[in-house]
This record gives structure tokens, C-alpha cells and sequence, in this order.
């Protein structure tokens, strides 16, 4: 992973700012992403063209478009309404034209020492990363092994017709319809069903067109501990689109798998004796276990691989 | 949640889990079949949302994931389970009362450990060689393997939970796939209906039509797609001049172009090179009536 030098203000601190976000692997693309917005705050004023529009209007002109393009337009967004939303940054003049249609950002208060921090650079394999980190919890190699585009691969033709046919035969028949509304409310409701048709087709398109990087691409989340990879990601479609070696993939389903969690839990609760029974060390079950569902704590030790 | 509970209501929710169980291992271990007509069995009214298999589904996941307060604890569905299952109800209230979603995330816990640390990881240990994908409470494989899986999920289950689970096998075919959509058209319409139901409407949103992803007529058992969208891709295709020229000379095509507005948009410019790329569409142009191609001899 690749370190990048940023300058920041002394008084910055990321980690009160994002307290509140839960999921790691936002949390440092926004770390990143808020770095690099006050490191440009730091480096323009430093040109000769900088320093005047500095000295004229207070502040630095950031184009959200062009930030956007280098960060990504949620990072981008997200990094600065968070910079602003604290305080941190303000806004002092709108985007006009004389700026290249750039906003002007400055500070509210005047910043007396600028710190060199080095951050990674965000990589699309940070989720994986995050995986590989936290040990034999997360470890997914039986998983992960067979998450490459050497074992899956897509049946493009296939595809093709299923996505040329269907988006076309629907969106006529969508526009044909002459129920169950009427006037404005039937154009409303055409309008919706087109919009969901083409995101869901876009969706499935997408998805196919860049197969071989998407594939590689998993996490698994620290909330909920499931895994989230390109089958679980995209539409339902997809999954008969895609091959094993020219073959078809089986799902095999537990049914009512929900309802039979809640009987398991329900029956952890009651006898703990039977955590015994589950032959792993998924520490993330816990604060559950432990907190809300233990029925006599003062009489039942805390045995088992949970409360180790 | 339960630490308040006392002796007395946990040898209550004992016996209820009991009946609960029972529902799990009547009639083929079709659940929400036998919750159904459980609660039908035990309530005098008719009701709509344990009416059928998949209503009892639905209902089922809005009880388990939603927090009934003051207002929402009025609802029948929930009335109806509570009566059943009092003391089942009222732990689940309690873990809702931390926090909305703590029983799901608890459920989706338990369900991710048991599907990726033990049975996944079981299967790829007894059989190395089986291909093993997770789509949350499913596991993917190849049709091979299909069966000793399945054996192998159920063993597992068996001895973990206590309880035998209904687990279904079903193949993901290509075929099954185009020949729905090829035949059954409306089905995807209806699903489209029911989806878009809590969707975004964007008004004035261009629609893209889609770019070919391999650059060749799509075909499936001799059914040939030729949108315009594909036209446009591969007209300069030396192979499909001929078929193209057919096409052109053909009446109802030439309609059919005046009337497609979604494609127009496809004589303005250049189609972007690259599989799945997408173009916009401008409105208002006028799209010449004829095509001129030279027969290929």
C-alpha cells in the first residue's frame, strides 16, 4: 500500500469527526479524502496565483467537479460536507465564473501551524485488506480461493439477449399501459416503472462489464459478519449469467433461515450449555450472548469459546 | 433481554419454543406453511397476513425486523403472533428496545458464522475440489457437488441447532433465465411493478439504451435480437451486411424505427467503442425513413 505526505492543520482531528461512521473502510476513505481537501487548502497559496486570490478573498477555490473526479464523487461530497458541517471549513464565496466555476473554501479560524501526516493511499483491494487484518475470525480463504475470474466467468452472449430483448420488449410494453391510473398519475407511474427498468438493467450491464475486477472484490462486514462479494451485490439475473467452467451454479438455500436463528438464539439463551456445541470462536456473537440474552447469569459459569 | 425474565416465564418461553420447534419438523419442515396455519388453527379472525405461504413470509420478516410501539403494536399480524407467542414476543421487544435493528444483526450474526466459519468451512476441508460461493444464508456451488453438499449442510445443521432444516436445491440455468424472459415477459413486468414501488422517480432522466457485450447479434436457440441498439453495433460488421439489408427492406422494421424513440439517439454520433458502454439520448430528432445499405453479392 502506497503512503502519500499530506500538510494539515495542527488542530485537525479526524478521529472526533468520524466517530459516528461505523463502517471501517469509509471511515478511511473519508480520513483520505478529508486530507487531501486541507492539504490543497495548504499547497495553493503557495503559487503566485494562489497567494492572490488568497490575499483577495480568504480562502482557497476547490472545483467539486474536478475534486470529485480525483476522489470520487461520494468521497468528495462526503469529505467536504463533513469538513463543513463541523466548522472546520466555511464557505466564503459562492462558485462563479471568475473562479472557473470553483467555490471558495477558508478556514474559520486562522490556522497558526501546519503537520506533515502520511496516510495509505485508498486502493480497491482495502476491503480485502480489511479481511486478511483481522485474523482467523474474518479469514474467508475457502471463500476467497474461488472469488477469480479464472473460475467464474460470465456468458456474455447470453447476456446480451437477455438484456437487448427484455429492456426493449419492456420498455414498450411499460409505455402501452393505460392502467391503473389515469392523466398525470399514470404518466408518473410509467415514468417510475422506466426509471426502476433502466437502473435495473444499467445495474445487471454494469455489473457484467467489469466482471473481472468486480469478482475480486469482497468484505465481509464488522456488524452483521456476512459477506459480501459480486453474487450477493448484484440482481438475481445475474447469477444465471454467470458459469463455472461452462456449468451452471446450484444454490442450495436453508429455508426459513431467519425464523430457525431465532430459535437457535432463543435456545443459546436459555441453555448456554450448548454454546459448547459451536465448534468456532466467533467473538463477534457476544455483546449479544452476553449482555441481552442470558437468562441467569449468577447461576450459569461463562464457559465456552464466547466468554473465554 | 431475558436477564429479566424469571423462572417462571423462562419455563414459559420453554414450552413455546417447543411449539415453535414442532413447526420446524411437521409437514416437511415447510415453516411458514405450518406457522400459518398454526395461527390460523388458534385465532378466530381471518387473517391476510398469515393467509397464504408467502404473506406469512412477508409477515413473518416485518415482525422480526420491525419495532412495534404504542401505534404500530396495534397491527393484527403482531397482535395475532403475540397471543401465539407471548413470551417469545416480549424477548424480542426487549432486544428492539436497545436498538431497532439488534435482533437482526443478532439473527444475521448467527446466520453468517453458521454459513462461513462452519459450513463452508467443513465443505471446503471434506471437499477441496467443490467450487463453495455464499450469498448470505445460500451457498453456490456446481451441480457436481450439489448433492454432497446439501447432505453435508443438513448433517451439520442437525448436530449444531438440534433441529433437521429444510434445505432446497434449485440450478441456476442460463436457459431457465432467456426462456422466461423470451416467453414470460409479463413476469418480469410484474416483478419490475413490485420493485419500483419504493424506487427514486427521476423525471426527465435520459434512458440509455445498452451497448452489446460481445459485439455480435445476440442469439438464443435461433432467436436473433436485432434492436436498433444492435443495428448500430454491428452494421459495419462485413458478416451481418446481408442479414441488415433484409432487415432494411423490411415494412414493419421502418415503422418500427419511427415509433422507437429510445434508439434515435444512436444516429447522432459515433458508438463508443468497448463492451457495455453506454450513450444518452437527445429528444426531437428526426430520423431518416430509409436505410441505404449495398447488397453484399
Amino acid at each position: 500500500m502506497k503512503n502519500v505526505t499530506f500538510y494539515i492543520p495542527e488542530n485537525f482531528d479526524p478521529l472526533v469527526i468520524l466517530a459516528e461512521e461505523k463502517r471501517i473502510d469509509v471511515k478511511r476513505d473519508l480520513h483520505y479524502s478529508m486530507f487531501y481537501v486541507l492539504d490543497l487548502m495548504y499547497r495553493y497559496p503557495k503559487t503566485a496565483k494562489g497567494r492572490t486570490i488568497f490575499e483577495q478573498t480568504g480562502g482557497v477555490p476547490i472545483n467539486v467537479e474536478t475534486l470529485r473526479e480525483v476522489l470520487g464523487k461520494r468521497k468528495a461530497d462526503r469529505a467536504l460536507k463533513k469538513l463543513l458541517d463541523t466548522g472546520f471549513i466555511i464557505k466564503k464565496r459562492k462558485a462563479i465564473a471568475y473562479f472557473n466555476l470553483s467555490t471558495v473554501y477558508g478556514f474559520s479560524d486562522p490556522v497558526y501551524k501546519w503537520v506533515s501526516v502520511e496516510v495509505a493511499e485508498p486502493t480497491k483491494s482495502w476491503k480485502k485488506a480489511e479481511a486478511d487484518e483481522e485474523g482467523s475470525q474474518t479469514s474467508l480463504d475457502h471463500v476467497e480461493k474461488w472469488l477469480k475470474p479464472e473460475f467464474l466467468t460470465p456468458d456474455f452472449l447470453a447476456a446480451d439477449f437477455y438484456l437487448q430483448f427484455l429492456y426493449n420488449d419492456l420498455f414498450f410494453k411499460i409505455k402501452a399501459l393505460k392502467k391503473p391510473y389515469y392523466g398525470e398519475k399514470l404518466i408518473e407511474y410509467k415514468e417510475r416503472l422506466l426509471s426502476y427498468l433502466n437502473y435495473r438493467m444499467s445495474e445487471i450491464a454494469g455489473s457484467l462489464k467489469d466482471f473481472d475486477k468486480s469478482i475480486q472484490e469482497f468484505s465481509r462486514s464488522d456488524r452483521n459478519g456476512r459477506m459480501n462479494t459480486f453474487l450477493s451485490n448484484s440482481f438475481k439475473p445475474v447469477r444465471n449469467l454467470v458459469k463455472i467452467d461452462g456449468k451452471d451454479l446450484v444454490e442450495i438455500d436453508i429455508s426459513a433461515c431467519q425464523p430457525l436463528m431465532l430459535f437457535w438464539l432463543f435456545e443459546l439463551a436459555l441453555k448456554p450449555q450448548k454454546l459448547n456445541m459451536f465448534p468456532i470462536s466467533a467473538t463477534h456473537l457476544k455483546p449479544h450472548l452476553h449482555t441481552h440474552t442470558h437468562p441467569y447469569p449468577q447461576l450459569t459459569p461463562y464457559v465456552g469459546h464466547f466468554f473465554q | 433481554m431475558l436477564a429479566t425474565f424469571s423462572n417462571k416465564e423462562s419455563l414459559a418461553l420453554e414450552r413455546e419454543l417447543t411449539i415453535y420447534q414442532s413447526l420446524f419438523q411437521e409437514n416437511e419442515g415447510d415453516f411458514y406453511s405450518n406457522l400459518s396455519d398454526f395461527l390460523n388453527s388458534v385465532s378466530y379472525e381471518a387473517l391476510r397476513g398469515f393467509s397464504s405461504r408467502k404473506n406469512t413470509k412477508k409477515s413473518v420478516m416485518h415482525l422480526l425486523f420491525e419495532k412495534f410501539d404504542d401505534e404500530k403494536s396495534k397491527i393484527p399480524n403482531y397482535q395475532v403472533f403475540k397471543r401465539a407467542f407471548p413470551k417469545m414476543t416480549m424477548a424480542m421487544d426487549g432486544m428492539k428496545t436497545i436498538k431497532k435493528n439488534s435482533l437482526a444483526i443478532a439473527l444475521q450474526q448467527l446466520e453468517s458464522s453458521l454459513v462461513l466459519d462452519v459450513l463452508t468451512m467443513v465443505a471446503s476441508k471434506k471437499y477441496p475440489e467443490a467450487p463453495i460461493f455464499t450469498i448470505h444464508d445460500a451457498i453456490l456451488t456446481t451441480e457436481e457437488w450439489a448433492d454432497q453438499i446439501k447432505d453435508l449442510v443438513v448433517e451439520e445443521m442437525s448436530g449444531i441447532i438440534g433441529l433437521t432444516p429444510r434445505v432446497s436445491t434449485k440450478i441456476l440455468s442460463t436457459d431457465a433465465l432467456l426462456e422466461n424472459a423470451f416467453y414470460n415477459p409479463e413476469s418480469e413486468l410484474n416483478l419490475i411493478k413490485e420493485k419500483s414501488r419504493g424506487s427514486k422517480l427521476s423525471f426527465g432522466k435520459e434512458y440509455r439504451p445498452f451497448h452489446l457485450l460481445t459485439g455480435e447479434v445476440p442469439n438464443w436457440k435461433g432467436n436473433q435480437v436485432m434492436t436498433i441498439a444492435v443495428w448500430v453495433q454491428v452494421m459495419n460488421d462485413p458478416k451481418y451486411q446481408p442479414m441488415l439489408v433484409k432487415f432494411a427492406s423490411d415494412e414493419q422494421l421502418s415503422l418500427k424505427v419511427v415509433t422507437e424513440k429510445p434508439v434515435l439517439a444512436f444516429f447522432q454520433s459515433e458508438v463508443p467503442q468497448g463492451r457495455g458502454t453506454t450513450q444518452s439520448m437527445k429528444k426531437g430528432y428526426v430520423v431518416p425513413p430509409k436505410f441505404k445499405f449495398e447488397k453484399v453479392e
